[in-house]
């Protein structure tokens, strides 16, 4: 890599996060700016938390298919222990979020009462700290491992090896800690409400939002370099269809948990509900219905769409969007009515993509884009869907 | 060379030198050799297991649903237990043959045969339970809507109704895709009949299969589209058997994560009885080079993945439970764990999230008595799932002054063990008379397919 493209991304880094600061300094004492940032900082976490599964994911089926597409991915997880920096803002603002932290409200609110054993700052600060270390644990440990096969040629089957039988004890604490970090940022934003299935739910929206973002950064990438060999086209459709499948499950865990509590309409759920049926958001959630859902289930489902890089592209881009969508959907019906998106919130998004697009690019020209000494690399050359 | 751990470099997925021949004479042997004397006193006895089934759902309708254990606040007893469990059960096989196949997972051709036909016959055993749990029996046509062209609308909004949809299209479609997958092998079978009623037999059902390209083209093409509906299906199933409680507002049964929770629940009940029966036809067949160790691992794995995410559903329920701060929630979880049915909760517990807790352990996992153990009891904790659902919901409702304690009767016991003879018959047919394991796919990943297999022979000294 030039010495000048890593100063660039040096300054851009530095300049995202100045951006950043100022935000901070001028609206640290507003609610809008913590649930602004809030929204960004779980929409950029969702995509490595995301990514962190899909690898974990490949190493427990011992998948011979991923090796070509798994690097970018592989940077994206380990974009992990930085979110646990990126959390700290939020913890000025946490009596803006959290009605919970709010004394007048426990006193006169039975139930807050009840929940205060769950809901209190020192437990929250805890939890907190526990989803960090898990989270930066399995995101830089596996991201370490797989470039340390890249220089080590003769220890790289042992590597592999051992990240596949780390595995399955990895992925149970992601599970764990994603569902109760969903828990508490998005369910105790209101805290009379409860779901068991929005674990499942945030976990759903990771793998869309890091498969869009995996299917991106290739295609992206093999137009740069013009280099249709690795990752080939069959490598973007075996991608696709794994996206299209989690586009799916998405849509099939909102179904559930919204279907079932339209169905039985005890208050108690549908009090969630119904801020986010009614004006605004009444209508943001039909544009989830239908772009989150209907349109990839028929655009995206042919094989032609699937191989052909303008449709990927599109719908990469279209669910990627739809994604910060369905976020802003969990987050901010709990502060406003109005759906519209402010100025803060847009700068705060750009600041957030300038230093994590640089970082990116960074370590996608640092370190090779093959990884070469993969085990299973040969075996996924020779990937290929026949029919 | 290490034949069975799958590390980094792939293992083959049929052990033992065996040429094409020895494939097909390995898998037709049952078919073509004399019924043995235990497949005669089998047969004999599951028939007529099933026979007291039929005689119990004969007492039923002469008595009248009085003869169940029912009661007042438990209302709804063993005919859904019996009804949701025969269906869990069916979803390993359209799993393994449909969801594997669209992941390329090759060594589902071992097993995808056997768990298909298990899906088929579990499914006739569930389709038996609401037929005739319905009381008035002469009435039983009202399950589909056919009442509209009188002019009586059945309860479109019901999820019981879904569910005569959602359970008749699963059952259509894997018997296709059942039998598709089965007719290259018909042909198989009827080109070796060595009588005339039998080539006439399997050349009835082959459709004239002759094996040509073109054919072979058609046929792949049919298998994915197939497998591509039938996914959606699986999931769609149980997640509408689920509706059956969640729609509702009861605490214990209201609860969104039911429907994929359901259907974690069903695959591992579904693998857990491949398992069983696996085990038991692979030795008695002789197939243990075709069905190896490292397949059982592999569903043992299975196991371990979708006992623990049931366990996790079990978790979040209990956590949400409380964490609602609603009494009524808590009550019914409480009561769950601590009240008169205890037991069947932990015997739940105990067998759906502790014992598939030992597959963690690889000599556990490829061991074939803690595997066999294991399976079985997951079979019975899957039972009880459906029974703590479904009972201790019930039998404490709002109104204290109505609780009661469900006991089934001897009939409802008997209905259901009836229930496993008419399984067991119907199985026992298919081990006698249809190829097992899919000739056709298995011939198709062994490492003679590979055109260039001989070559890296000489050139790599036999190493695959």
């Amino acid at each position: 890599m030039t010495k000048t493209l890593q100063q660039q991304l040096k300054l851009l880094v530095l300049g995202g996060l100045g951006l950043l600061g100022i935000m901070f300094s001028l609206y640290y004492t507003t609610t809008a700016f913590y649930v602004s940032y809030l929204v960004v900082f779980l929409y950029g976490l969702s995509i490595s938390i995301g990514a962190a599964f899909l690898l974990l994911l490949m190493h427990l089926t011992r998948a011979g298919w991923g090796v070509p597409v798994k690097r970018i991915p592989e940077h994206f997880m380990s974009f992990l222990p930085l979110f646990s920096l990126f959390l700290i803002p939020l913890l000025f603002g946490l009596d803006h979020l959290f009605i919970w932290l709010n004394p007048v409200e426990v006193a006169g609110d039975y139930l807050l009462q009840k929940k205060a054993p769950y809901l209190n700052l020192p437990f929250f600060i805890i939890r907190n700290a526990l989803y960090c270390i898990v989270f930066s644990t399995v995101g830089y440990y596996y991201w370490r491992k797989s470039l340390e096969q890249d220089s080590n040629p003769d220890a790289a089957a042992k590597i592999t090896a051992s990240l596949q039988k780390k595995s399955p004890v990895a992925i149970l604490f992601l599970s764990l800690a994603t569902s109760f970090m969903a828990f508490d940022w998005i369910m105790s934003l209101y805290p009379h409400w409860f779901s068991t299935i929005l674990g499942v739910n945030f976990f759903a929206g990771c793998m869309v939002a890091a498969l869009s973002c995996t299917i991106l950064g290739y295609d992206i990438y093999r137009l740069m370099t013009k280099s249709t060999t690795l990752p080939s086209n069959e490598h973007m459709h075996e991608l696709s269809k794994l996206f299209y499948g989690f586009i799916i499950f998405w849509s099939y865990v909102s179904f559930s948990q919204y279907f079932l509590t339209w169905y039985a309409n005890i208050p108690e759920f549908t009090q969630w509900y119904y801020p986010r049926l009614t004006g605004e958001w009444g209508t943001i959630f039909y544009v989830l219905a239908i772009g989150h859902f209907v349109l990839p289930l028929f655009g995206f489902m042919s094989r032609h769409v699937k191989r052909h890089l303008v449709g990927r592209l599109f719908f990469s881009i279209v669910i990627l969007a739809l994604h910060y969508l369905d976020i802003r959907y969990a987050v901010w019906p709990n502060f406003t009515t109005s759906s519209h998106i402010s100025w803060l919130e847009i700068l705060i998004m750009i600041s957030f993509l300038i230093i994590l697009t640089s970082l990116l690019i960074n370590k996608i020209c640092r370190y090779a884009i093959i990884p070469t000494n993969d085990p299973r690399l040969e075996e996924s050359k020779h990937v290929e869907n026949a029919i | 060379m290490n034949t069975i751990n799958e590390q980094i470099h792939r293992v083959p997925l049929v052990l033992g030198d065996k040429s094409f021949k020895d494939v097909t004479d390995a898998i037709a042997r049952p078919a073509e050799a004399k019924a043995p004397k235990w497949w005669v006193v089998g047969v004999l006895f599951s028939a007529s297991v099933a026979c007291i089934l039929f005689a119990m759902i004969g007492y039923l309708i002469w008595d009248g649903v009085g003869v169940w254990g029912l009661n007042n606040p438990v209302g709804w007893g063993f005919a859904i237990v019996n009804f949701v469990f025969w269906v869990g059960i069916g979803h390993a096989g359209t799993l393994i043959s449909a969801i594997l196949f669209l992941f390329k997972q090759k060594w589902r051709t071992s097993i995808n045969r056997f768990a298909e036909a298990m899906t088929i016959f579990a499914v006739i055993c569930a389709g038996i339970f609401p037929g005739i749990h319905v009381g008035r029996i002469w009435l039983a046509y009202y399950l589909f809507p056919i009442p509209n062209s009188m002019a009586m609308w059945p309860n479109f909004k019901s999820a019981l109704l879904w569910d005569v949809f959602a359970v008749s299209t699963y059952f259509t479609v894997s018997l296709l895709f059942w039998y598709v997958g089965l007719i290259p092998d018909l042909a198989t079978f009827r080109d070796r009949a060595k009588t005339r009623v039998k080539r006439l037999a399997y050349g009835f059902f082959a459709l004239g299969w002759s094996g040509s390209s073109r054919q072979w083209i058609n046929y792949e093409k049919a298998y994915l589209i197939l497998a591509a509906i039938a996914t959606p299906l699986v999931l769609s199933v149980h997640s509408i058997v689920s509706f059956d409680f969640a729609t509702s507002n009861l605490p214990g049964w209201h609860t969104t994560i039911f429907p994929p929770y359901f259907v974690a629940g069903a695959i591992f009940s579904g693998f857990a009885m491949v398992l069983t029966l696996l085990i038991i036809a692979r030795k008695i067949f002789n197939l243990e080079d075709l069905v190896t160790i490292r397949h059982l691992e592999n569903m043992n794995k299975f196991i371990l993945a979708t006992g623990t995410m049931v366990g996790y559903a079990y978790a979040m329920e209990f956590f949400m439970a409380w964490y609602s701060g609603n009494q009524y929630e808590a009550f019914a979880f409480v009561n769950r764990a601590f009240g008169p049915y205890a037991w069947a909760y932990w015997i739940m517990i105990s067998c759906n999230v502790i014992s598939p807790q030992f597959f963690w352990f690889r000599s556990l996992r490829t061991s074939i008595p803690v595997m066999f153990i294991i399976s079985i009891f997951v079979n019975i904790g899957m039972w009880f799932e459906r029974f703590v659902i479904t009972v201790t919901s019930l039998h404490r409702d709002f109104l204290p002054s109505s609780w009661d304690y469900y006991t089934p009767t001897w009939v409802d016991i008997m209905t259901f063990v009836g229930s496993f003879g008419l399984f067991f018959s119907l199985f026992l047919l298919f081990l006698k008379f249809l190829p097992i394991i899919s000739i056709a796919e298995v011939k198709g990943v062994m490492a003679i397919a590979d055109p260039h297999h001989y070559e890296s022979h000489t050139k790599k000294g036999g190493q695959l």
